[in-house]
């Protein structure tokens, strides 16, 4: 669309631009329900838990820089290293992707004006800070969590650790569920509904694919952990048995339950950024991404079939070979579409004629780092290795690959790749590469040690370790590794912070995207599109006769949607449009019921029923106040 | 069949093979749970020759599956890429377009299915039953 | 798309007609439809979660129920889900009810689901009281596990309860708007699941006296 508007369209857009002026202040940024807004303070928010799962790691790394480290002390390590995962995972890793970039890019991708269910867009984010923060309260009191991210029973249960550390854990990851099963119905209803009328399903880009599969796996994943959770509290607090071997129950099933969620949430861990590559790669190689069906397919496959193979973190529990055989088939098998996947990748940058500026270098790194974690997965899958090197440090250099090297890079890489759109400012592009250098060489310094010093037989989860065993040279340099990552980490939020200020304006597409978010200004009005986009390919940038006849259309004042907050819906296949939509617009209910379910956490954390029941009744009032005048707030 | 399938052939054609991998996997697993995880004497089930057949019920409708799939894109196999050599995007409007992407997702989809119900579906039996590993 | 097609603008649907009439000229189901149905896969995924962990823990046990603990009975818990899942009729009819535009059926009807709804929570409470004077959830895993399942099966009846006030109290104050029509068939949605998952917990409940 033109950035210069007509003097026949000018009026249009003046219109539009007042019904959707966006609120000034402090309390326009409490009552939002603009998607843009939201997944900027889900940014932000993520951004800050990352610094904080950050300070952990390094924590970790410096007390085991060399043996008998005396840094932190067995109570404290267990206390650093269980918020790590915790914090990494669910406060960092899963909010950035699916609340920060997911939020900001799906409607725009799908040319929509926000997502279908606007107020519980901003109840999700506003759940998920409170419930980080209830959780780091626990820090604060000196009782975080302690047994692992996994936690995993008889140690997290009341007679092996009886203060409330646990509690704040339990109830903390089903608090922190609340904002992401929220999010995933937003999601899907969104991706289903909202495009824009002509973008059926094999029309939709990629990047919206890998959101509707993680959608649909953190949906029917995250009960089970809520189940595991509830199970382990009413154990703990009102001493049930499902736990305990010794009245009929089985430790069993805690890891069962967890690995039933945890596994499906390593696939949502990596989905989005197997969207953000799809994002990047056809940008920078100036070609469509090869095998397009294949990719789409292999995101949703990946997370179906990942709800099929949680027991190989289980293989040396004792199950039958019966049992773990459907596993260890599962688990082979799934590596094919993540195969095609980067198959696909290669061939797109190789068959193109590629630009190796920062965010595909991130992407580059992205795959190399796959690569390496999933081979080191697919050994794993292995029941007689596995078996070997179960809880020693290579499965957490397994891990940190794919979650590192292949989930955050193509973060790191997006949070480039869109600046410019966000902010309307260019990054500094050599500064870009250099931090890139650095974290690509941290991260191997510090993790790929680790699948060493693990053959050597170093158990993971231990506060330290004696001398003389081989593993202190190894250890040194992964923890010199860890401050080199550290330092390009902040040198990436250095960049972007100062550009935000200095950079040189972007313009609309400085990168010739394929996808319709580069079709708006930088940053995109609160509207999103003026005209309603015509789609007929998945790369609609690209299609420039589409793109010329909504120039038209914007000139004769066709297909605005002009007459209030208005978007339209349309048929999940083939997205024939169906009807108008009226969106709400500032809210202070979602802020509001979110403020009464962290009261209703709180006061359980403190074993106060009664009042943890008052604040049930306040939320299910505001639950009704939020309805009570239909969409208009 | 006729074309263009209703929705419930479509469906079915793309998430046959996957849910019947699923019914097989989850109940196979039970009956593993229920053999294996019990003090012993108290099931004495024939869990092989279950095994053997719900696997069986279950290959055969990941291969209906994929025939559905098979048709269907041979059907809109010419249609579509002759959409597609006139112009840049991917294939034809809809239906077209989207039922040849449809009935290739479904392809894949259903192969890999019946791959681990094959693996599964043989390795299984050849186990003892209850033995650790 | 060639111009502006003749689409519906739905939320201006303020009257019962208008509103039938902008639901039955939809080609796919309204976003709120589809709203619920998504949270219903959630809780199908936690009944899932749930009735899978009563079986681990009986498989892996001596004796299921436990030595002490008898078998629970059969017919009371029957009959009362026999009788919930019958609400499913009234709910469905108040749904098309609500797709014609008649608010007055659709009111009735969800009153006199409501008053069976009640009844039958009210049994459940009393049973559920009889059990726990028989044995407790901390007297042993089976305990655990069965007094949880039904606490979470009685408490989404409790929910859709409230949920039922809420929908009657705003159609009476507001009306059979668009907004509401889709808040009726989303209820009835609700409750659709509910009763199927009622007759599914039942039977779980049951299975060691059938």
């Amino acid at each position: 669309m033109a950035t210069v508007i007509s003097p026949r369209a000018k009026p249009h857009v003046e219109r539009l631009e007042r019904i959707w002026t966006e609120r000034p202040g402090l309390v326009g940024w409490v009552t939002t329900t603009d998607h843009k807004r939201i997944g900027i303070m889900y940014f932000f928010t993520a951004l800050a838990f990352f610094g904080a799962g950050g300070v952990e790691a390094l924590l970790i790394r410096t007390q085991l820089i060399g043996p008998n480290g005396t840094l932190l002390s067995p109570q404290a390590y267990d206390e650093v290293f269980t918020m790590h995962g915790i914090t990494m995972i669910f406060l960092f890793v899963i909010p950035m992707t699916t609340g920060a970039f997911g939020n900001y890019l799906v409607p725009l991708m799908i040319g929509a004006r926000d997502m279908a269910f606007p107020r519980m867009n901003a109840l999700s984010y506003w759940i998920y800070l409170f419930s980080g923060l209830f959780m780091y309260l626990a820090l604060l009191q000196g009782h975080a969590p302690n047994a692992g991210w996994f936690d995993y029973v008889p140690l997290a249960s009341k007679k092996f650790d009886p203060g409330n550390n646990i509690d704040f854990y339990g109830y903390g990851l089903i608090f922190n569920g609340i904002s992401s099963t929220a999010a995933s119905i937003n999601f899907i209803v969104t991706i289903f509904k909202m495009r824009a009328p002509g973008m059926s399903l094999n029309r939709m880009p990629l990047f919206c694919f890998a959101f509707l599969a993680v959608a649909f796996a953190l949906l029917f994943a995250l009960p089970s952990l809520s189940v595991a959770a509830l199970f382990l509290e009413l154990d703990r607090q009102l001493g049930f048995h499902f736990y305990d071997a010794a009245f009929g129950g089985a430790p069993l099933l805690w890891q069962n339950l967890f690995w039933i969620f945890g596994h499906p949430e390593v696939y949502i861990i990596i989905l989005p950024a197997f969207g953000i590559a799809t994002a990047i790669i056809p940008t920078f190689s100036h070609r469509r991404m090869v095998f397009f069906p294949l990719v789409a397919l292999a995101e949703i496959l990946v997370a179906f079939l990942g709800f099929g193979v949680w027991v190989h973190h289980m293989f040396t529990v004792g199950f039958a070979t019966v049992t773990t055989v459907y596993f260890a088939a599962a688990s082979l098998i799934i590596v094919i579409p993540s195969a095609i996947q980067l198959f696909s990748w290669i061939t797109t940058i190789l068959t193109g004629t590629p630009e190796f500026k920062t965010p595909l270098l991130f992407i580059v790194g992205f795959i190399v780092y796959f690569i390496i974690g999933g081979l080191s997965g697919v050994t794993l899958a292995a029941i007689p290795f596995d078996q070997q090197v179960h809880d020693s440090y290579y499965v957490v250099a397994h891990f940190h690959f794919v979650i590192f090297g292949a989930a955050v890079f193509p973060i790191l890489g997006g949070m480039y790749f869109w600046f410019p759109k966000v902010t309307g400012r260019m990054y500094n592009e050599t500064v870009g590469k250099v931090s890139f250098w650095l974290t690509f060489a941290g991260t191997f310094i510090t993790f790929f040690p680790m699948h060493i010093v693990g053959i050597l037989g170093m158990p993971r989860r231990n506060y330290t370790y004696p001398g003389g065993l081989g593993w202190s040279l190894l250890n040194f340099i992964e923890s010199i590794g860890a401050y080199i990552l550290a330092s390009g980490l902040v040198l990436i939020v250095a960049n972007l912070a100062v550009s935000r200020f200095r950079g040189a304006p972007a313009g609309n597409d400085p990168f010739e995207g394929d996808t319709l978010e580069w079709s708006t200004t930088s940053p995109p009005p609160p509207y999103n599109y003026p005209v309603i986009p015509t789609v007929s390919s998945p790369y609609p940038m690209w299609d420039e006769e589409d793109r010329k006849r909504d120039n038209r259309r914007l000139e004769r004042g066709e297909g605005l949607l002009e007459l209030g907050h208005e978007t339209p819906a349309s048929t999940v296949q083939d997205a024939q449009w169906d009807e108008i939509l009226s969106m709400p617009s500032y809210s202070i209910w979602p802020p509001l019921t979110a403020l009464m379910l962290a009261g209703v956490f709180t006061a359980l954390v403190m074993q106060h029923y009664f009042i943890a029941l008052g604040f049930l009744v306040a939320d299910g009032l505001t639950l009704i106040g939020w309805h009570h005048k239909g969409v208009r707030t | 069949m006729r074309y263009p399938p209703s929705n419930r052939v479509l469906w079915f054609g793309v998430l046959g093979g996957a849910v019947a991998w699923a019914v097989q996997f989850v109940t196979n697993l039970y009956f593993t749970f229920a053999q294996c995880n019990s003090p012993s004497g108290r099931w004495m089930l024939p869990i092989h020759d279950w095994e053997i057949g719900l696997s069986i019920v279950a290959v055969l409708v990941g291969l209906a599956a994929t025939s559905v799939c098979v048709w269907l894109y041979g059907r809109t196999f010419h249609l579509d890429h002759v959409a597609e050599a006139e112009r840049r995007g991917l294939g034809s409007a809809p239906p077209t377009g989207r039922l040849s992407f449809m009935a290739m997702v479904g392809l894949t989809v259903n192969f890999l299915a019946l791959s681990i119900m094959i693996m599964t579906g043989v390795g299984a039996p050849l186990l003892h039953v209850c033995q650790q590993s | 798309m060639k111009g502006t097609p003749a689409v519906t603008r739905s939320s201006a649907a303020w009257s019962a007609a208008a509103a039938g009439r902008v639901s039955r000229q939809r080609m796919a189901q309204p976003n709120g439809w589809w709203g619920m149905a998504l949270f219903l896969c959630a809780e199908v995924a936690l009944f899932g979660t749930l009735i899978g962990s009563y079986f681990y823990l009986d498989f892996q046990s001596h004796q299921w129920p436990p030595a002490g603990i008898k078998p629970p009975g059969v017919v009371l818990p029957l009959l009362a889900t026999a009788a919930l899942a019958l609400t499913s009729l009234p709910m469905l009819h108040a749904a098309r009810s609500a797709r014609a535009g008649r608010r007055g059926s659709v009111i009735a009807l969800i009153v006199i689901a409501l008053v069976v709804q009640c009844c039958y929570l009210a049994l459940q409470i009393l049973l559920f009281r009889h059990d726990l004077n028989q044995f407790t959830p901390q007297g042993s895993a089976y305990g655990s596990i069965y007094f949880t399942l039904l606490a979470v099966h009685h408490a989404h009846v409790l929910f859709g309860i409230v949920l039922d006030l809420t929908v009657l109290f705003f159609l009476v104050y507001r009306g059979l708007t668009n907004y509401w029509l889709i808040g009726v068939r989303g209820l009835a949605l609700y409750w659709h699941v509910v009763n199927v998952l009622a007759v599914i917990v039942v039977f779980t409940q049951l299975s060691p006296s059938l």
